[in-house]
């Protein structure tokens, strides 16, 4: 909730012309609030799932060993994407990861300690391309997304094949990345299931098949276009309001800006991609065809965070 | 009949529910069923609601844009079917990854130039390109930094260059690296261009019109790499609407490609109104072999020197030049001074003397080092030299717009020049007295490399200024050293090994001897610093051991591309 606030403080100062609609950006978020509050205050009437999402969004504390005493979910949990937090008050970094028989997904997430390390270092050292076979934890609430690692099944093998040198050893751990969950109308349809569990949700993993497509279409033919949709972005419960800031690199539009760009899907639905540098490495991979992307779905667009250059994993 | 919109509210909200009510009897959209929940007792408890149900009802609902077109040219991007282009092997990206760490940079981008020039210079030999997710940091490189810009043209491959197309500052880059004709991997660029070139040129002339002077440069740069005619005839075609700043500009860019074709424009520039485009276009014009205004400059220069034998000695004569007539000052013949130290005659000897092709002398009858020894009357050997040396230098940037060698006569005249020991007043600038620096970039790699080793082992290692002028010129040889070089670099590092302190010039040349020293060859100079740092440790020692390393992962990373190829 704090976090909410003082992204929320931020929307009215912001001079961004994308932010020139804050009243209503504004009037969603305390809308949610108001939403949140008064849930609750009934939350003892509220459905057990429901409430535990009430709880969370208000910020009960629920300690690291209740976690781990609930039941265990066994698996070879890939790791799709990592994102570092960097502008909440305590660097924070998420881990997507992805149970390879049954789809399931679980989000990893740790802080920095007061020293520099990560609380929980297992967490923070998971690399895009690895897998693990591992207990993981579902923190209570709906959708179950949030999760800690638990007990690990692969004699704890090495999970940064990044710094050896020998082929070999890279090698070691790159499974695919998975069937895509389906289309882009799929996506939508999941998420929408989603905001039923948790209507304040606004973090939702996502792994598709697209072609990334720049703003203004092909090569040399570039138009500022500001198409983003008007609905707000509200940064998570873990980093508020982080989100509008790096999603605005200074160049928007002209020149290197990466504002506008769509993820197309081979319906020919398109999805709009949050504005981040890395969308250049995602079109270099993509050449104009599909490609294969993990990230994070915001109100706002899409976080591109990992993709595959063949059966190479490459971390946006 | 549609319900209270999210926007209704925000104009409520706005305004405050007691000065505009609110009836929220009925709600826009798929929250339309829901409107019963609203607490009509308390409007703005209401409207907060509301608010939060359409924000949720929106976010689940939101639809696909829909009918995405796909980006152009995705089969450019690809390569046709006959070329399959390799990429560099996981190992090599992974080698150029830790060079880059070396240079406490991330990523394969953030390796040293010199590193990256050679590399890459020789993947694209190898017939490699670029992986795709190195290809923006890459192209990032080529923007920022001239010196890789030839190596990554070489080896964007196809993908490269479709990528390229679209952001004009990464284009602009690749289009520089063509420009200076060392990428000649220019054969698949045939390709997609041929297939449209008249929409090509269509657009282009539309965006020759309308685009900003960064995008006009660019586009006749182009043009005058394609069809140096055809570039100019587009100049020509606007050029009295052109402001007299744009015609200095883009004058400028008639380098590329510059032939005798392009005289007749060049000399109607003379009489340009602008001085800019005035200056611009003697330079052009006394770059351009054979040119009329050339010959004008030789006959103007010709009858200012000779030589005559007085007494058992042979002496250069000088003779000082008028007054200037209207075809002198057309031709860029100063009236006047700009150095308080030197007189109107005298400068103006500087300038017709330094005008004149260097072929000029010849009809002295000796060779450039026997002229240069020559005692020079009325203490003219400083501004005969001057004048020289800015002729020089002229021909040098004349042989090769972008830097590099000339051809044999000039690198006799540059020796000859570099190896006389005439002195000059301290105050002239560079400008009248081209420093040695600028002579020596007439000379050919190998006999640059020469003069360079020959100058390391007279310098004194532990004479700063020296060491700054030495160190200098041992870093401006083309990397990697040849021999003669290298071997000169290491001895004085070898000699520096025995004394705890490090000297100015050995720590220079430590600086870039991991970058330089060859990392193939006869001799693996890894092993000789490794050596010296293992049999004399010092204080310094770890700078020995960064470069050996860093050649070792150069030696691994040419090891690769031939395993892989």
């Amino acid at each position: 909730v704090a976090g909410t606030l003082r992204g929320l403080s931020g929307l009215a100062r912001g001079s961004d012309p994308a932010q020139e609609q804050w009243p209503a950006r504004l009037l969603a978020e305390y809308g949610l609030l108001h939403l949140l509050a008064r849930a609750h205050e009934r939350r003892d009437a509220l459905p057990a799932g429901l409430a535990a999402v009430v709880r969370s969004r208000v910020g009960y504390p629920v300690s690291r060993q209740d976690v781990l005493a609930r039941p265990a979910v066994t698996g070879r949990w890939a790791v799709l994407a990592v994102r570092d937090l960097t502008d909440g008050a305590v660097p924070g970094r998420r881990v997507w990861l992805r149970e390879s028989a049954s789809g399931h997904w679980a989000m990893l997430l740790t802080f920095a300690a007061p020293n520099g390390a990560w609380q929980d270092p297992d967490t923070a050292r998971l690399r895009p391309g690895t897998e693990i076979r591992a207990d993981l934890h579902y923190y209570p609430g709906q959708p179950a997304l949030r999760a800690v690692l638990g007990q690990r099944h692969d004699a704890g093998s090495p999970a940064e094949p990044g710094s050896a040198d020998t082929p070999g050893a890279a090698l070691r751990e790159r499974p695919a990345p998975g069937r895509p969950d389906g289309d882009i109308e799929a996506m939508l349809t999941q998420w929408a299931a989603a905001l039923e569990q948790d209507p304040w949700l606004t973090t939702w993993p996502v792994l598709l098949s697209g072609i990334p497509v720049p703003a203004g279409g092909g090569p040399g033919d570039k138009k500022p276009s500001d198409n983003k949709p008007s609905d707000t972005e509200n940064g998570d419960q873990e980093a508020g309001g982080r989100e509008a800031a790096d999603a605005e690199p200074a160049d928007r539009g002209g020149d290197g800006g990466t504002s506008g760009w769509q993820l197309a899907d081979g319906a020919g639905n398109g999805l709009p991609l949050a504005a981040r540098d890395s969308l250049w490495v995602l079109l270099a991979v993509s050449g104009g065809q599909p490609v294969t992307v993990a990230g994070e779905w915001h109100p706002d667009g899409l976080v591109a965070l990992t993709t595959w250059h063949g059966e190479e994993v490459v971390p946006l | 009949v549609t319900g209270v919109s999210f926007d209704d509210l925000v104009a409520v909200a706005t305004v405050g529910t007691a000065r505009k009510g609110l009836a929220v009897s009925e709600l826009a959209g798929p929250a339309a069923g829901q409107a019963a929940v609203l607490d009509p007792a308390d409007p703005a408890a209401a409207l907060l609601d509301a608010a939060a149900l359409l924000t949720v009802a929106r976010r689940a609902g939101l639809q696909p844009a829909a009918d995405v077109p796909a980006p152009a040219g995705a089969a450019a991007a690809n390569g046709s079917a006959g070329s399959a282009e390799r990429e560099l092997s996981p190992r090599a990206v992974r080698l150029l990854r830790r060079l880059g760490a070396a240079e406490g940079g991330r990523g394969a981008a953030a390796a040293d130039s010199a590193i990256l020039a050679e590399l890459l210079t020789a993947a694209g030999r190898a017939g490699l390109v670029l992986p795709a997710p190195l290809l923006p940091s890459l192209l990032d490189a080529a923007v920022r930094d001239a010196e890789v810009r030839p190596a990554v043209g070489a080896v964007l491959g196809a993908r490269g260059r479709w990528l390229a197309a679209h952001r004009a500052q990464w284009q602009r880059a690749v289009y520089q690296a063509r420009a200076t004709g060392i990428a000649a991997a220019d054969d698949a660029l045939a390709g997609p261009a041929a297939t449209s070139t008249a929409s090509r040129a269509e657009a282009g002339l539309a965006a020759w019109r309308a685009g900003n002077r960064d995008e006009r440069r660019a586009l006749l740069a182009e043009a005058r790499r394609r069809d140096p005619a055809a570039g100019r005839e587009l100049l020509q075609a606007g050029w009295k609407r052109e402001t007299a700043f744009d015609r200095a500009a883009l004058l400028y860019l008639l380098r590329h490609g510059l032939s005798a074709a392009d005289e007749d424009f060049l000399e109607a520039a003379l009489d340009d109104r602008a001085a800019g485009v005035r200056d611009e276009a003697r330079k052009l014009l006394g770059w351009l072999p054979g040119s009329a205004f050339r010959q004008r400059a030789a006959n103007r220069a010709a009858p200012l020197l000779g030589v005559e034998r007085r007494g058992l000695r042979r002496h250069l004569t000088v003779t000082l030049p008028g007054e200037p007539d209207a075809a002198a000052v057309r031709d860029g013949v100063p009236a006047a001074s700009p150095l308080p130290g030197i007189g109107a005659a005298a400068w103006r000897l500087i300038h017709v003397l330094a005008a004149a092709p260097l072929a000029t002398w010849r009809q002295l009858g000796l060779a450039p080092d026997a002229l240069v020894a020559l005692p020079v009357t009325d203490d003219r050997a400083a501004h005969v030299h001057a004048a020289w040396r800015r002729a020089v230098a002229r021909e040098q940037e004349a042989a090769s717009p972008s830097g590099g060698p000339g051809d044999a006569g000039l690198t006799a005249w540059a020796l000859a020049l570099l190896s006389a020991s005439i002195s000059h007043p301290a105050k002239w600038p560079p400008n009248v007295w081209p420093a040695d620096a600028a002579l020596a970039a007439a000379l050919p790699a190998d006999v640059r490399a020469g003069r360079a080793a020959t100058l390391l082992k007279a310098a004194r290692p532990d004479d700063r200024s020296t060491a700054y002028w030495v160190s200098a010129e041992v870093t401006a040889c083309v990397s990697p050293w040849p021999p003669v070089l290298a071997d000169a670099v290491t001895a004085v590092i070898i000699q520096a090994a025995s004394r705890p302190e490090l000297a100015a010039l050995p720590r220079a040349l430590l600086r870039v001897a991991g970058s330089s020293l060859p990392a193939t060859g006869p001799r693996d100079y890894a092993a000789t610093l490794t050596q010296l740092a293992a049999a004399r440790p010092q204080d310094w020692s770890p700078l020995l051991q960064t470069a050996a390393e860093t050649i070792s992962l150069r030696a691994a990373f040419l090891a690769e591309l031939r395993t892989a190829g």
